[in-house]
């Protein structure tokens, strides 16, 4: 059996008392490619924050390449790669001082990648000399991006990556993520709202809910099993459906039951008055996570 | 601020009455206390406040908003100009004077509160104006009091005033968008943290830092890599090219005294010119502070420096590492701090004893260097009356050591005092490193509880 890469268990992080993280148990294996999904407010900055030891979780253990996150060695360290949802990035450096600066850290750094991602996502000799603070947030992001990508890390941990990028840049983005991270078999977590992007690139989702993982399992088992049963409260009430997430009364009186993954329900679906549709990923994230 | 005013209002006539039984001059005096904490309370709060709200979008696309700050603004402006003419009646002051110069300057106040430059050179010239008025040719004092002169002088400060207005609050527009980072700025400058927030590199100090962020990350060395996180213009070669300056600017002004002052200047210059470098001292303090809020500033970078290669792993290495590097920087500005004033001592022509002197009131300062060893996992942020409350008790009981070493000793006071500001800095260093081998892992993203 393979190790898995990050690995958390009875991760628990309060602020005040609200509960944000509760003894969440999670495993990503190496070549994963993970698709985190909440709601805002849900905990998924904090989760990964707590998994990459930047914030203290109150319970619970989290280990990186089997190494405790509080003390990650230099070689593990250099494995990682973070965009953080907020490009904080020395905003009073340039882009070409800041990547410098961060290279003197790394005892790897592929310039040659570097410089033509740089090149690819228009950041000329004059946008490289011109103070951070002076880039668009599209451009910070892209500059994050490029910074956490400059070591070819092997785990790769994006915080809402694309949330400031336009529609070409997420592209580009979506791109470089498949054929120059996935495709080397680079790990990768990611969270993001925009599902049509995570279609594109993630394998396996994960739905935070209540400070727990609530779903987890490959796209396409998800989609796949994924159904919602419809039908009059008389004959669905008082049935529990194998697989049942969530259920709902209407006002008219109707029953709505997300599933997933349950046997039988072709038999139900033949049932008068009742339906069985199919989810798309908005559908799914709606009912997993309300 | 008001309440300060109103405390004020209330007390200054009940003493003026306790001295001298003149109720008209005591109401005077207490309306004048009024009205300054009223004009005060509205150029400190209220402008800031009406100039942050007033931005290109809001200006242009909230009904009425802009035209009501400017009613208001425009009000208090004319209300405070009227009451402080008419309060300078049956006064020594000309009241002409009165009504011209609070007009005109606190409009130029408004204006410069909105961050534009013209307010700050206004109020620049009001001051010297002030402070040179004996030079003013009294001509000029009496030909804008009366007549066709009065009449000029009016529509002058009118239209400054009218022209002050129209710029503190803009109607959108480029204009408005390329103004609003100054504002912006003169905004933040009004709070504690504001004060030392990261400002705009000018030409030098972005060569400056090329060169040394060049160098330093040439050498690879964490400790020196980690410094960056002050930001580019708090590195101590900075600092040393500040002070250098000013040295400089201090040698130029010593010159030209020897060269042009009299023989009585120049022996008062000799006798207690080193004291005039002192407070110089008190940059250890803003030091310090300074160094607070740019690592509270700062967290966003910190994390990502967190996760670097080459720092060190787990908390109390970690932490002694950030300890280290923000003590040798303390350290260093505090010496460079140190070595200014006795050089500037020096040049001063000071004798031997106060070069000793100097240096022993250097040694006092010292305990600030302890302050910069803080749990930066849980606090953050400026120290404020805690680093003044602070150093004001070591400032006492290395006086009181100095004293009694003097008695007990018979050892000179300042030395005596000097060496107990040192042993506080030690111990004190001492706690910080022990608390940062204790405390939680430095710089987690947010800030612990």
């Amino acid at each position: 059996m393979t190790t898995a890469i990050i690995q958390s268990a009875g991760l628990g992080k309060h602020f005040g008392s609200a509960t944000i993280l509760d003894g969440l148990d999670w495993q990503i294996a190496p070549g994963q490619v993970v698709g985190l999904l909440g709601r805002n407010g849900a905990g998924k900055s904090t989760l990964l924050e707590c998994l990459l030891g930047l914030r203290e979780p109150d319970a619970g253990v989290v280990r990186i390449y089997g190494e405790d996150v509080g003390q990650l060695s230099d070689a593990t360290r250099a494995r990682i790669g973070y965009v953080p949802q907020k490009s904080d990035l020395f905003e009073w450096m340039t882009p070409r001082q800041m990547l410098g600066y961060f290279k003197a850290f790394y005892p790897r750094w592929n310039n040659a990648k570097v410089d033509n991602l740089l090149l690819r996502w228009g950041f000329d000799k004059l946008m490289q000399d011109k103070p951070i603070s002076k880039l668009s947030g599209g451009e910070q992001q892209r500059l994050s991006i490029i910074r956490a990508l400059a070591h070819d890390p092997e785990l790769l941990v994006l915080d809402e990556p694309v949330s400031a990028l336009d529609p070409v840049g997420r592209r580009e983005f979506l791109r470089e993520l498949i054929d120059g991270v996935i495709e080397r078999g680079t790990t990768v977590v990611f969270s993001t709202h925009i599902l049509s992007d995570l279609e594109r690139v993630a394998l396996d989702l994960a739905f935070l809910k209540d400070g727990k993982i609530a779903l987890q399992g490959r796209l396409d088992d998800l989609l796949e099993g994924a159904r919602r049963v419809v039908g009059p409260a008389s004959l669905l009430d008082g049935k529990r459906l194998a697989g049942e997430l969530r259920r709902q009364r209407a006002q008219d009186g109707t029953v709505s039951i997300v599933t997933h993954g349950g046997a039988g329900l072709a038999l139900l679906g033949q049932e008068a008055g009742v339906r069985v549709e199919p989810l798309s990923l908005e559908d799914l994230f709606i009912e997993v996570t309300q | 601020m008001f309440g300060l005013s109103a405390l004020g209002a209330v007390v200054m006539p009940l003493l003026i009455l306790l001295k001298e039984d003149d109720l008209l001059f005591a109401a005077g005096m207490s309306l004048r206390v009024a009205l300054t904490g009223v004009v005060l309370g509205w150029m400190l709060y209220f402008v800031p406040g009406a100039v942050k709200l007033n931005t290109p979008a809001v200006a242009r696309l909230v009904p009425r908003l802009r035209r009501r700050l400017v009613e208001v603004t425009a009000l208090v402006w004319v209300v405070a100009v009227a009451m402080a003419t008419l309060l300078s009646l049956n006064t020594k002051l000309p009241t002409a004077l009165v009504l011209l110069g609070t007009g005109g300057w606190i409009a130029a106040f408004g204006l410069g509160q909105s961050g534009s430059k013209v307010g700050t050179w206004v109020q620049l010239a009001f001051t010297g104006a002030f402070v040179f008025h004996r030079h003013i040719p009294p001509a000029l004092f009496e030909g804008v009091q009366h007549g066709t002169g009065f009449a000029v002088a009016l529509l002058l400060m009118l239209a400054f005033a009218a022209y002050a207005l129209q710029a503190m609050f803009l109607n959108g527009g480029e204009r408005h968008y390329a103004a609003r980072e100054a504002q912006i700025l003169q905004i933040e400058r009004m709070s504690p943290t504001g004060q030392f927030r990261e400002r705009r590199q000018n030409r030098f100090d972005a060569s400056l830092y090329r060169w040394i962020l060049k160098r330093d990350s040439a050498t690879r060395d964490s400790g020196r890599l980690l410094l960056h996180l002050l930001g580019a213009r708090n590195h101590w070669v900075n600092r040393a090219v500040v002070l250098g300056a000013i040295l400089a600017l201090a040698a130029g002004a010593l010159l030209v005294l020897h060269a042009y002052g009299s023989a009585q200047t120049q022996q008062l210059v000799k006798d207690i010119g080193w004291m005039f470098p002192l407070p110089l001292l008190l940059g250890a303090m803003f030091d310090t502070e300074k160094r607070n809020v740019r690592l509270k500033d700062t967290a966003g970078e910190q994390a990502l420096v967190r996760l670097a290669p080459r720092l060190p792993a787990g908390a109390p290495a970690f932490n002694r590492k950030v300890a280290v590097m923000l003590l040798r920087t303390a350290l260093l500005e505090w010496a460079m701090l140190a070595g200014a004033v006795l050089c500037a001592g020096a040049m001063t022509g000071a004798s031997a004893a106060s070069l000793f002197t100097q240096a022993c009131l250097c040694c006092l300062t010292l305990p600030l260097v302890g302050a910069t060893l803080r749990d930066h996992a849980h606090r953050s942020g400026l120290l404020g009356w805690r680093l003044l409350l602070g150093f004001a008790l070591s400032l006492a009981v290395s006086a009181g050591v100095g004293m009694l070493l003097n008695r007990g000793m018979g050892l000179p006071t300042a030395v005596g005092a000097a060496l107990a500001g040192i042993a506080i800095a030690a111990v004190l260093v001492a706690l910080g490193f022990r608390r940062a081998q204790t405390a939680p892992y430095a710089f987690p993203a947010g800030r612990l509880a």
